[in-house]
């Protein structure tokens, strides 16, 4: 199993302006060897395509990589968003941090 | 009219929560339901985004965004202009989800929610002189009741 589980607490928005620094965390945990990811949500109160874009593009370097990217606890809004776009299916999403660490690939 | 008013700024993502808020002081004196709110600050949030990105070369910090909201009884209308590149979101073609996933992608999805939440996107342009950008979300009708015990007949 590489790295461990990492819990990233984001806060505030996701958007085109704050979006690079959301990815370069994301980038820095992989470059480390951390593919397991839990990103908590429940701070954010906004997100458009282009924070929504570091998820989705990242996605499948976690899961090449053993790993996942489970977002935990999106307020209505962002999971508003998150069906616009079509990825709630395509990821793990918790409400509950116990329930996000037990949700990782064995 | 319910509500109209126009928002100047620079093309710089720093100003993203200003149109935000002025999308939303205006949607809440608009036509449309609570239930649009997070939609319709999406949608004119990745317009704009659009424009700061593509509109005009990096090196231009003071390009001019005007974002035009009138809001009536039947629909609430954004107008968004500017002086950049000239650039029709209808020209790209929709977004295939999965393979964005899959091969890492992580832009091109704001023209995709755009035309999924508004009713018309409409753009035109004038050539050197000014783009527009008219996204209009109407009110949703509301539905027919059902007389009760008449057979499910709507009038």
């Amino acid at each position: 199993m590489k790295g461990g589980i990492v819990y990233l607490s984001v806060e505030g928005f996701l958007d085109a302006h704050t979006f690079e620094m959301m990815d370069a965390e994301i980038q820095d945990q992989f470059e480390q060897g951390n593919y397991r990811v839990i990103i908590d949500l429940e701070k954010v109160e906004y997100i458009s395509s282009a924070g929504a874009g570091v998820f989705i593009g990242n996605l499948s370097v976690a899961q090449e990589n053993e790993g996942e990217i489970i977002l935990i606890k999106p307020n209505d809004n962002v999971k508003e968003v998150f069906d616009l776009l079509g990825i709630t299916l395509m990821f793990k999403i918790c409400y509950d941090l116990r329930e996000a660490v037990s949700a990782f690939p064995a | 009219m319910l509500t109209r008013g126009t928002l100047a700024i620079s093309n710089s993502t720093e100003n993203l929560p200003k149109v935000r808020s002025f999308v939303l002081d205006h949607f809440r004196k608009g036509p449309l339901p609570k239930s649009e709110e997070n939609k319709i600050i999406l949608a004119v949030d990745e317009a704009v985004a659009n424009i700061i990105e593509h509109g005009y070369p990096a090196d231009v910090r003071d390009g001019k965004i005007e974002v035009e909201i009138v809001g009536e009884m039947t629909r609430f209308t954004v107008y968004v202009r500017d002086e950049g590149s000239s650039f029709d979101p209808n020209s790209i073609s929709d977004v295939d989800i999965e393979n964005h996933i899959k091969t890492g992608k992580k832009k091109g999805l704001g023209v995709f929610l755009m035309r999924k939440i508004m009713d018309e996107v409409v753009y035109h342009f004038e050539e050197g002189k000014m783009n527009e950008l008219k996204l209009v979300r109407y009110v949703p009708e509301k539905k027919k009741e059902t007389p009760s015990g008449g057979g499910g007949q709507t009038l």
